[in-house]
């Protein structure tokens, strides 16, 4: 194989991870709540503008680190609060149609608030490690990429961890599994709403920074990784997180691979043409599961 | 001894239809109550009412002296009512042990952070670590008789099987009342005979239970005492002999549509 082949899969799999990451988030909340989060690119839009702070503010590699963790903190408890403001009231009483425009309202919401207070202007995150590259071999990417993906790969292991070993990851599975049994075997669903949203929001905070480190910044950045994490969560099957995971990665390396082999200007559409692809042959999802197995 | 469940003049209306239709009836401690009644009774509605499902429109409901009418489901479970479903509703993608585990999330903790915290960082992340849940929960396994399928996806079991998951798991919220709701359908007449000593095994320790069973063999057999709806309606209470030959539950019986009488 080519070295450009691999250099390409490898630059795709950077870029998935982060895709990965975000759709994480979207996925759950969907698994959970059945709310489809047209915001989800604005947590993470909120998340790299807390990554420009925190970098004015320390910079270096340490303040790169602290953004990440920082990004988890802030957009974690925005998601917190948003979910306990805007969805959980009309959660009983409202479609999903109706929740779908609530979250595009509150997409347009967080745009606007960022255009008022940050500007129009884009940022970007300098390369803490001063573009230092390394090699891998077949294929060659700077420190600070390598560092997103180890990123994105920690906080997905550390979100298995969550979901699989604590009392709290069983209660959250057990819900999204069913809703009506979990309440009835004493689960508090309110509770698992407000972790589950506030952990989907961390995801998307964290992928921002790793997103806005790789791409630049600025109010209306959301919109991309939201129809990304849309188009990830099709293909990995709605509510399914390995499925997520999995789905990040494939449409990395496919927009990564399409953008050089067939024309740069179709990167973008790859997403939308593998929705439609999806759709049209297996709506489950690659991943998808006959529905309420 | 007491009442350990009281209704009184309980009512729901789905749109036109009333399901439920001023029923009030009491539970003894210790006792097993059955509820029959023919298809599309209210039987179904009347559990979910007690358990929180969702609010009766008209009338109240009273646990253990306490006015529990209008509290949500996890909080009626968590002051001492359990139940299993007629459809069963397992988590099918954890296994028969998560399964177990999962009933018992809220038991020992309090607040969200706290079961993040606790979970995470003070017990050095586990809830699959947590030796006591866990010898509870085997425990419980063990006792319904499906220790085998501990570690298997609960949505692989044989049907018989989930059905005594179900029980296991509403056990593990260490319940003072369990509603059982048609524990015997589909079951085969082996399996029928496991589960009745089953239920005559949990009443022995102590935990109240109201059942609903179209199998006439299984709630004739273990019953204290019966209560008949039909339309919605209470029409009859008592001894089950008495209750049985009752002209008014034959008649019903007999009018309806039911599979009861096969
Ligand atoms: N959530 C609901 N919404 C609307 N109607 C309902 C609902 N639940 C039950 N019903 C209706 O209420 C009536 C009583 O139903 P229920 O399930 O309580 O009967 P049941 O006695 O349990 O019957 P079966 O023996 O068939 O289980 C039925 O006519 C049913 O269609
Ligand atoms: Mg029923």
């Amino acid at each position: 194989m080519d070295s450009l082949f691999l250099q390409q899969v490898l630059n795709g799999l950077i870029t998935g991870s982060v895709y990965s990451l975000i759709a994480i988030g979207l996925t759950m909340i969907f698994g959970v709540m059945k709310i489809s989060n047209f915001a989800q690119g604005d947590y993470s839009m909120v998340g790299a503008y807390t990554a420009v702070f925190v970098m004015a503010w320390v910079g270096g590699w340490l303040g790169w680190i602290g953004s990440v963790v920082a990004a988890a903190a802030v957009v974690g408890l925005l998601g917190v609060v948003t979910e306990r403001l805007v969805f959980r009231p009309l959660m009983t009483r409202w479609t999903d149609i109706d929740m779908i425009m609530v979250s595009i309202g509150l997409f347009i919401l967080l745009d606007n608030l960022a255009q008022l207070f940050f500007g129009a202007t884009p940022r970007m995150i300098g390369d803490p490690f001063g573009g230092t590259t390394v090699n891998l071999g077949v294929a060659s990417t700077s420190l600070l990429r390598l560092f997103c993906f180890f990123f994105a790969g920690v906080t997905i292991f550390c979100l298995e961890l969550f979901l699989n070993r604590s009392r709290m990851g069983v209660a959250i599975r057990a819900t999204s599994q069913n809703r009506f049994a979990a309440q009835l075997m004493g689960i508090d669903i309110n509770q698992v709403y407000r972790i589950t949203f506030g952990v989907g929001a961390l995801l998307a905070g964290v992928g921002g920074v790793l997103y806005g480190t790789l791409f630049a910044i600025y109010p209306t950045m959301g919109a991309l990784p939201t129809l990304k994490a849309f188009a990830v969560t099709i293909l990995g099957g709605m509510g399914n997180i390995r499925g997520a995971i999995w789905g990040g990665l494939i449409l990395g390396v496919a927009e990564a691979l399409g953008g050089n082999y067939i024309a740069m200007e179709y990167k973008q559409a790859i997403g939308f043409f593998i929705i439609i692809l999806v759709l049209l042959v297996k709506p489950s999802g690659l991943f998808g599961r006959k529905e309420g197995a | 001894m007491g009442a350990i469940l009281t209704t009184d003049r309980l009512t729901k209306n789905f749109g036109g239809l009333t399901a439920v239709n001023d029923v009030s009836f009491s539970l003894e401690q210790g006792e097993i109550l059955g509820l029959i009644g023919p298809n599309g009774a209210g039987k179904t509605t009347l559990i979910n009412l007690i358990s929180g499902a969702f609010p009766p429109s008209k009338g109240t409901i009273t646990f253990e002296g306490r006015d529990i009418t209008r509290d949500k489901a996890h909080t009626v479970n968590t002051l001492g009512i359990a139940r299993t479903f007629q459809v069963v509703r397992i988590f099918s993608r954890l296994t028969a042990l998560e399964n177990v585990l999962a009933a018992m999330v809220d038991r020992k903790h309090k607040g969200p952070w706290s079961l993040v915290w606790d979970s995470f960082f003070r017990r050095a992340c586990a809830l699959t670590e947590d030796k006591e849940s866990c010898a509870t929960a085997d425990s419980l396994l063990d006792f319904v008789g499906i220790s085998k399928y501990r570690d298997e996806q609960a949505g692989n079991m044989p049907y018989a099987l989930t059905k005594r998951l179900e029980i296991a798991r509403a056990l593990a919220t260490q319940p003072k009342l369990l509603l059982l709701d048609e524990p015997s359908s589909g079951l085969n007449p082996a399996e029928l005979t496991g589960q009745i000593d089953l239920i005559q095994k949990i009443n022995a320790q102590g935990t109240s239970i109201l059942i609903i069973e179209h199998v006439m063999k299984v709630i004739m057999g273990i019953s204290h005492r019966l209560i008949v709806l039909h339309y919605g309606e209470k029409i009859a209470e008592g001894e089950p002999e008495k209750v049985y030959n009752d002209p008014l539950v034959v008649e019903a019986y007999l009018g309806g549509d039911s599979d009861a009488q096969h």
